[in-house]
């Protein structure tokens, strides 16, 4: 992060904090801002509202509606299929070509330094998951940096989703490479002083929900805090009038292109961190 | 990424204090999780996971094994290749080097047994040649001594011709032949 750019975006927090605070017009810029990154059951994309919405019967007392980011996840998976099943159709080639080529980069990457290096000898048989994890998070970032488009995750249940999953994922693996007894005795290291064992039994089981909890918000907060500083930009044109049009935009384009790096890195970071919790939960400490 | 999410916190807070605190913040707050999309989101994960291992992680990274597979027996197969060559030159080379050695020896045999040829040659030449000399050397003393004698005997002949036509008589042939040989014999001595 470059010291100017934090200094403005929060000059423009501020700003927009007390515009915020004195009349309406800025509350609904706020507003605006907020529904903007916020879930919704209208599929709303910019100018574009589809005429249709998915309303399900609420079952447990789980609304089961289609929301706008169920949606776009959907189109998400929808374009993994089309490209990756497109990729593997001709994998009986010895000589990859065209997209299967750009997806192998990606694929090796995820196997050799992901999988293999965190994980070990068995990081191969955690590679789909890996993989799809990767992918899944990685195009759901981009997506949503289609002017229009939305951001899946850049909400804190889809990510909560992901992480549950790379939890279970940590624990089976641990399970299964130790035993059930085997893998929560891993809990605690060895040779540990008997007046410690309580303590660090909370320390560890509170590590153990903490790891996956601190992948939903990490993954959460980027992909919003990215989408709120790029619209805290262009909101200050309706703040301040054209005279922040020279300062807005720039800015607003630079975090844009930060963002199309943030999208992988946060893919890459929540990939090498259940990789390597993975890792963990098999050798133990 | 430190000052980042601490900074989008802060706007997260800023932006949202108004909204909540305008009360119809229940819906709007995003840090409030969902049920319905969070289960929808597990859902369709694991769906896409089930199917793209089935359809594309499973033979893309077969591929992948396999492909590594065939150039690592590539490898082998071109370095047991070049050896073989490698072995094939040593042994050309080898047999170049023979063969040099050999045609150089016939050659110098050749060129020795040239020259003994000649020397033998040259000798037996020499020899004859000697031999010839010497034997026709002989024949001509020996032809020369003929000579002599036959001119001797001549000369004394007609000595003793001319010496009976002066004397008007015949001399004793045997007595007086002795006495002119003497004389000539002592003439040829001086």
């Amino acid at each position: 992060m470059t010291e100017p750019a934090t200094d403005a975006v929060q000059q423009g927090a501020e700003g927009a904090a007390a515009a915020a605070e004195h009349g309406d017009s800025s509350a609904n810029i706020g507003d605006h801002i907020i529904h903007h990154v916020m879930d919704s059951p209208i599929y709303d994309f910019g100018p574009w509202e589809l005429p249709v919405t998915i309303q399900l019967p609420t079952v447990f007392g789980i609304d089961l509606s289609i929301t706008k980011h169920v949606f776009i996840m959907w189109v998400v998976s929808a374009l993994l299929l089309f490209f990756l099943i497109g990729a593997a159709r001709k994998s009986g080639q010895l000589v990859p070509r065209g997209m299967r080529n750009a997806i192998e980069v990606v694929i090796l990457f995820i196997r050799d330094e992901v999988a293999r290096r965190a994980i070990g000898a068995k990081g191969d048989g955690y590679l789909p998951y890996l993989l799809t994890t990767f992918f899944f998070i990685w195009f759901c970032n981009l997506i949503g940096l289609i002017p229009g488009s939305t951001t899946a995750t850049g909400n804190v249940s889809v990510t909560a989703a992901l992480a549950i999953i790379s939890f279970l994922v940590v624990q089976a693996a641990g399970i299964k490479a130790h035993g059930v007894i085997g893998h929560f005795k891993h809990l605690l290291p060895g040779g540990l002083p008997l007046w410690l064992v309580p303590v660090m039994l909370v320390v560890e089981v509170l590590g153990m929900f903490v790891k996956p909890f601190a992948l939903c918000i990490r993954l959460f907060a980027n992909m919003l805090a990215g989408h709120l500083v790029i619209l805290a930009f262009i909101s200050l044109i309706f703040i301040l009038g054209a005279v922040a049009l020279p300062l807005s935009i720039p800015l607003a384009l630079f975090i844009y292109c930060l963002e199309l790096l943030v999208a992988t890195v946060q893919a890459y970071i929540f990939t090498m961190l259940t990789a390597t919790f993975v890792g963990m939960s098999i050798h133990g400490h | 990424m430190q000052f980042r999410l601490i900074f989008s916190g802060l706007l997260l807070f800023g932006l949202s204090s108004p909204v909540l605190a305008a009360g119809g913040g229940g819906s709007m707050n995003p840090l409030k999780p969902v049920m319905g999309t969070l289960v929808w989101t597990a859902v369709t994960f694991v769906l896409l996971l089930i199917i793209l291992r089935r359809y594309a992680w499973g033979p893309l990274l077969g591929a992948l094994d396999q492909r590594q597979r065939t150039i690592e027996g590539d490898i082998e197969q071109a370095k047991s290749d070049r050896e073989e060559a490698q072995k094939l030159l040593e042994e050309h080379k080898s047999l170049v080097v023979q063969a040099r050695r050999e045609r150089a020896e016939a050659l110098s045999v050749g060129q020795q047994e040239g020259e003994r040829l000649k020397a033998d040659i040259l000798q037996q030449a020499t020899e004859e040649r000697e031999q010839r000399l010497k034997q026709t050397e002989e024949q001509v003393k020996a032809e020369i001594r003929q000579a002599n004698d036959d001119l001797r005997a001549t000369t004394a002949a007609l000595a003793i011709n001319a010496a009976e036509k002066l004397l008007g008589k015949t001399l004793d042939d045997a007595s007086h032949r002795k006495l002119v040989e003497d004389h000539l014999a002592q003439l040829e001595r001086s």
